[in-house]
C-alpha cells in the first residue's frame, strides 16, 4: 500500500493501529491536532477578524483553516503560525468575495444609512474611527483590500502574493490601486457622514 | 531614460526589491524629478493609510477571543483521504528535517 490511511480511516482500524507511547496513534494524533487548535485559536480568530471585519464570518473560516491544519498540513513545521495566517488570508479571500457579493444584495443600503444597526459586540470595534475604516474597507475589492491589510499588518510582498494568488512583481501596483481607491472611499465616506445628518 | 511604474516604486519604499533593483530605483530617483514626485505622492498616501488603519487594526489585535468551541468530532470523519494528511506535530518539532533550510532570497542582504 503506498499511501497512508488518514485519521478517519485509522479510527475504524482501531484494534489493528500501530501504539505510540501505549496510545493508538490516531488518538495520539488527534490529541496533538487538538492542542495546536487551542494554542493557536485566538491568534487565528484576530487575523481573521482584521481581514475580514466581521466576527461571525471570521469564526467559520477559523474552522476551515483548521480543517486544513488538520487534512493538509504543511510538509514541515518551521513556522505553524505563519502558515495558518497564509491559510487563513487565502481563505478570508475566498469568504470576502463571496460575502460581498451577498452583502452588496442584502445589507451595504442598511450599512451605509443606519452603521448603528451592524451587528457590532466589541467596544473597540464600535469606536466612530473604526467603524469608518470598517465600511472603507468594506467597499474596497477583496483583493485591495487584502492587500493593504496584510502590508499594514507586516506582512512581505511575497506572503502577500502567496495570499492572493498572484505574482509577487505585481503586489505593488495592487497596493497602489487599493491605497488609492482605500484613500478616496476615506474622503467619500468623511463627507456622506456629513450629509446623513441632515 | 525609462521611468519606473507606480508599483514598483511603491515596492521601493516598502523596501520589497531585491538589493540591485533597489540601487537601480535609487539611481533613476537621483536623476529624474518626475519619479521623485510620483514617488513623494506615493510616501504620504502609504503614511496616511497607516495612520487611519492603526486603530483599526490594534482594536482587532485587541479583540477578547472567548475560548474555541470543541473541534467537531464530525471534521475527523470528513477529513478526505490523502497521503501526507496526517502528520505528527510533536514529532516533528523535536525531530526537525535532516534537509538543511533554504536561505531566504532576497530581502535580507
Amino acid at each position: 500500500m503506498s499511501q497512508r490511511p488518514c485519521a478517519a480511516v485509522l479510527y475504524k482500524w482501531k484494534g489493528r493501529e500501530r501504539l505510540v507511547d501505549g496510545r493508538p496513534e490516531t488518538v495520539r494524533r488527534t490529541q496533538e491536532f487538538e492542542e495546536l487548535y487551542r494554542r493557536y485559536y485566538a491568534q487565528v480568530v484576530r487575523h481573521l477578524m482584521y481581514l475580514v471585519g466581521e466576527r461571525t464570518v471570521a469564526e467559520e473560516v477559523v474552522q476551515d483553516v483548521f480543517l486544513k491544519l488538520y487534512t493538509t498540513p504543511p510538509p514541515r513545521e518551521e513556522n505553524l503560525l505563519g502558515w495558518l495566517y497564509l491559510v487563513g488570508s487565502r481563505l478570508a479571500l475566498n469568504a470576502l468575495r463571496g460575502e460581498k457579493r451577498r452583502r452588496q444584495r442584502e445589507e451595504q443600503w442598511v450599512w451605509r444609512h443606519y452603521p448603528e444597526v451592524v451587528p457590532l459586540e466589541e467596544a473597540a470595534m464600535r469606536q466612530a474611527a473604526v467603524q469608518r475604516v470598517r465600511r472603507v474597507l468594506e467597499s474596497l475589492r477583496p483583493r485591495e483590500r487584502l492587500a493593504l491589510l496584510l502590508r499594514h499588518a507586516g506582512f512581505t510582498y511575497r506572503e502577500i502574493a502567496e495570499a492572493l494568488g498572484v505574482a509577487p512583481g505585481s503586489v505593488g501596483t495592487i497596493l497602489v490601486r487599493a491605497q488609492k481607491s482605500f484613500l478616496a472611499r476615506y474622503r467619500q465616506e468623511e463627507g456622506g457622514t456629513e450629509d446623513d445628518l441632515f | 531614460m525609462i521611468c519606473f511604474d507606480e508599483g514598483r516604486l511603491l515596492a521601493y519604499l516598502d523596501g520589497q526589491l531585491s538589493p540591485r533593483e533597489s540601487r537601480e530605483v535609487g539611481a533613476h530617483l537621483a536623476a529624474c524629478p518626475r519619479c521623485r514626485d510620483v514617488l513623494a505622492g506615493l510616501a504620504a498616501a502609504r503614511e496616511e493609510v497607516g495612520r487611519l488603519l492603526s486603530p483599526y487594526h490594534s482594536a482587532a489585535l485587541n479583540l477578547p477571543v472567548p475560548r474555541p468551541p470543541a473541534w467537531p468530532r464530525a471534521a475527523y470523519a470528513g477529513a478526505p483521504k490523502t497521503g501526507k494528511g496526517v502528520v505528527s506535530w510533536t514529532e516533528n518539532k523535536k525531530n526537525p528535517p535532516a534537509t538543511p533550510k533554504k536561505p531566504p532570497k532576497s530581502s535580507s542582504k
